[in-house]
């Protein structure tokens, strides 16, 4: 009987029980999403993924980072990189993976960061630019967002992205607000990205000939760095043309992209978006 | 240092220094350096020469009571090593044995059963360290049953895992109860294990708790043996299994004969989404709470390690067959001291998944992720390997073996050998042929030799390899070159030169020379080596 207890006792403070999940997996995330109907800047933060069309895994990754858009919505802009350098971001000359994604410009970001391998990313370039493997990224994007009450951390400045009316080649307008006041120097950065791009892509052990390539980068307006902004005016604007860069599949596929950072620790403070629609620059 | 470990210090000292009558000391070092010097040709870069070392201590109060510790310090680790940069006390333990109770606490290595649902376990070569720190206490309440439990969190570099692992396990003896005067003696285990990690992910609903149980078997009688494990693990969503919420489940089984001159042993087994670690976002060698058996020959000669195999926890299927027979001697293929004969066969396919709806696609994140029929094996062959090996002593001096190797690497699934530039991910198909002789010039005094050849038409083509190693007393010598004469870009030699000095327990190897990049694996357990070109020492002493 002492045996017995001794047993019991030992099982039970060394036992706890088991959290068996039943579905749904998933949950919403209240106020992750901007409210569009109350015009109130939200914060906004970058994430540049780095992947390659014959990473295998790196589908995993943008299926990870499509449920973070679907979770924060305008919280989150996103630039899929595929630098040069890299195995899996080569061309082949022939069959579905002939589609050339490289660029210089995020081969530079690769190599000023320390890229270690696919697939990952930059969050807002946080902590002097740490790969981030995909599932890392909620916690993280969590913490960016969100104080610990859960209630959303206000931007220190405010991104407009417009287009102006004539034709070609086409304008475009980035207005920056400064809402609290800011020590340092800071650089605005401004980026043309496409979707919708149809080529191959190695997933698992499966090659999909006709895989949708989205938030591809294509290439910097205002070089991989930027330019310097003076944050002692309240209001910024700088304006510039997009030159259709020879890359580009299809021009109403392509989205505009700007952010803010600081010059010394490369930390993005506040990243916008804005769709080119030829119909309404037009 | 660590308020902790500087108390620790102060415990074992203050132990050794009141107990020192009934006190007995051992322990044992390792130190190795290597210099790194840049090679375009190997993709060799230049480094800071590295330094790992380690130094156990353990102090034994009569016979039931014992401090021990460890520690470790690592200068400038190679490449994925770098978290382990630092020194302390990686490990420290107060060890209790009496009255049949066995309780240990701080940190511990352990393992139930075959170690399917745990084992905790050292392998520096590897970069392995997953003890618990925690409890852990065993007891025998009789004869023929023993009981362990256990609770703590793993080492992750020089911190702790988030998870807390729980686990109880049973092994009884049932010859101590029934048929006692049975031949056939019969063992049966069963354990379970727990982890706690906190839920904070704002998307996926995560177990905070996560249960695995196992239950084994083992039947001897004469030569005849078999024995058995199966575990089962609830949803466990983790990156390493893409966040999908499908149950575990794993089987190994294996039967042998054995008598004099003669042994066989045919093993199979099959995993099913068993990866289980401590923190579920860990990921290489990190915070695994279990060890999946490999079942396939560990191999040690240089170009048969070339294209190993890599133990898939998401799913793999497989079988292994081994045989070894001893020619006697004096018979007419025997000779004068008889010839052994080895054969070994492996495989191991992928299992069978199918989409758990028609919506979710196989290894959806957030879904159950697939299906299995338990008994099905899927579209692809992973590994294959045909292992024979002859052993022959000609005379007093001289010995001989032999070894051809066929082998299948299903790279392009396994995707773990390194890409040739532009090149892709491909299925291996290589012959290996191996001589290797031995000479005894006196006692203590020997010249060995090794001849290697492998064939493949993929990846880095074909390889040579010759070795020469002199063991004269207690002094090492051995010179050796690896030329990979079919690589596609240009022939590359790998030679270096090795020496060395053995006394007792000690010894001390100076080496200089190139390492080819590629896998090092123990038991199915991989991690990456980079190529390098340097000097390198290594010590080791035990007292």
């Amino acid at each position: 009987m002492k045996h017995i207890n001794i047993y019991i006792i030992l099982f039970l403070l060394f036992n706890v029980s088991c959290d068996k999940i039943s579905g749904p997996f998933t949950e919403g995330c209240l106020n992750c999403c901007g409210d569009s109907e109350n015009q109130k800047p939200i914060k906004t933060i970058l994430i540049e993924e780095f992947t390659g069309h014959k990473c295998s895994n790196c589908p995993n990754g943008t299926r990870i980072i499509e449920n973070i858009i679907e979770t924060y919505c305008d919280h989150v802009v996103v630039l899929a990189c595929h630098p040069f350098n890299q195995d899996f971001t080569s061309p082949n000359e022939s069959g579905p993976l002939t589609t050339d994604f490289r660029t210089n410009e995020t081969t530079e970001i690769a190599e000023e960061f320390g890229f270690w391998g696919f697939p990952s990313a930059l969050l807002n370039r946080i902590n002097n630019g740490e790969f981030f493997q995909p599932f890392e990224l909620n916690t993280e994007i969590q913490n960016l967002l969100f104080d610990e009450n859960n209630n959303p951390i206000p931007p220190d400045l405010d991104i407009k992205i417009s287009f102006s009316s004539d034709s070609s080649p086409i304008g475009i307008n980035v207005e920056i607000e400064k809402l609290n006041e800011l020590n340092g120097e800071y650089k605005l950065a401004v980026v043309v990205s496409e979707d919708f791009i149809i080529s191959g892509q190695y997933d698992g052990n499966e090659l999909i000939e006709d895989y949708e390539h989205n938030h591809v980068y294509r290439s910097a307006i205002n070089g991989t760095w930027g330019e310097p902004i003076d944050l002692t005016e309240t209001t910024i604007v700088k304006n510039y043309d997009l030159i259709n860069p020879n890359e580009i599949n299809d021009i109403s596929n392509c989205t505009i992209v700007a952010y803010v950072y600081n010059s010394e620790t490369k930390e993005i403070i506040q990243a916008a978006k804005k769709k080119i629609d030829l119909f309404e620059q037009l | 240092m660590k308020k902790l470990d500087i108390f620790f210090i102060s415990l074992f000292l203050s132990f050794y220094a009141l107990t020192q009558n009934n006190l007995s000391f051992s322990g044992d070092l390792q130190i190795s350096g290597q210099t790194f010097q840049e090679d375009l040709l190997i993709e060799a870069e230049k480094r800071d020469p590295n330094l790992n070392s380690y130094l156990n201590l353990s102090l034994d109060y009569k016979n039931y009571l014992r401090i021990g510790t460890r520690l470790e310090l690592y200068k400038n680790p190679i490449p994925g090593f770098e978290s382990y940069e630092g020194e302390g006390i990686a490990h420290k333990f107060i060890q209790f044995q009496k009255w049949n109770f066995d309780i240990t606490i701080g940190n511990f290595y352990d393992q139930f059963g075959s170690g399917i649902l745990f084992r905790s376990y050292f392998d520096p070569n590897l970069g392995i360290d997953n003890s618990v720190n925690g409890a852990r206490v065993k007891y025998r309440p009789s004869s023929g049953i023993d009981l362990t439990a256990i609770i703590g969190k793993q080492r992750n570099y020089w911190e702790l895992g988030e998870g807390i692992i729980r686990g109880f396990d049973t092994q009884i003896y049932l010859n101590d109860y029934l048929f006692k005067k049975s031949e056939t003696k019969v063992s049966l285990g069963g354990s379970f294990v727990t982890k706690y990690q906190k839920d904070n992910d704002p998307f996926f609903i995560l177990p905070e708790n996560v249960g695995a149980w196992s239950g084994r078997i083992n039947i001897n009688k004469g030569g005849w043996s078999f024995e058995s494990e199966y575990a089962h693990k609830i949803n466990d969503p983790s990156f390493t299994n893409n966040y999908i919420y499908k149950n575990g489940n794993s089987i190994i089984i294996s039967g042998s004969y054995s008598q004099k001159g003669l042994g066989l042993v045919l093993s199979g087994k099959r995993v099913d989404n068993m990866n289980f670690r401590s923190d579920r976002d860990a990921t290489l060698q990190q915070l695994n709470i279990n060890f999946l058996t490999s079942l396939n020959k560990q191999q040690s000669y240089s170009l048969a390690t070339i294209y190993p195999y890599v133990t898939q926890p998401n799913g793999e299927i497989g079988i292994q067959f081994d045989c070894f027979y001893k020619i006697p001697k004096k018979s007419k293929l025997g000779g004068k001291y008889g010839t052994e004969l080895n054969f070994n066969f492996s495989n191991c396919f992928s299992i069978n998944k199918i989409n758990p709806t028609d919506s979710e696609l196989i290894g959806q994140p957030g879904t159950l992720g697939y299906e299995s029929n338990f008994f099905e094996f899927g579209d692809e062959k992973l590994f294959q390997e045909i292992n024979i090996n002859i052993k022959k002593k000609i005379n007093k001096q001289l010995k001989l073996q032999t070894t051809y190797i066929n082998l299948f690497n299903n790279d392009k699934f396994l995707k773990a050998q390194k890409l040739l530039e532009g090149g892709a991910h491909e299925k291996i198909f290589a012959n290996i042929f191996i001589l290797e002789s031995e000479y005894k010039l006196k006692p203590r005094y020997t010249i060995k030799s090794e001849l290697q050849y492998l064939q493949t038409k993929q990846h880095l083509g074909n390889w040579g390899m010759g070795l020469i190693e002199a063991n004269l007393k207690n002094i090492f010598f051995s010179i050796q070159d690896l030329y990979n004469y079919g690589n596609p870009t240009s022939p590359i030699h790998y030679y270096s030169v090795t020496t060395g000095f053995i006394k007792k327990s000690h010894r001390i190897e100076l080496r200089y020379g190139k390492v080819r990049a590629g896998l090092f694996c123990v038991g199915g357990i991989c991690r990456e080596v980079p190529a390098s070109n340097g000097f390198s020492i290594n010590i080791t002493s035990s007292f």
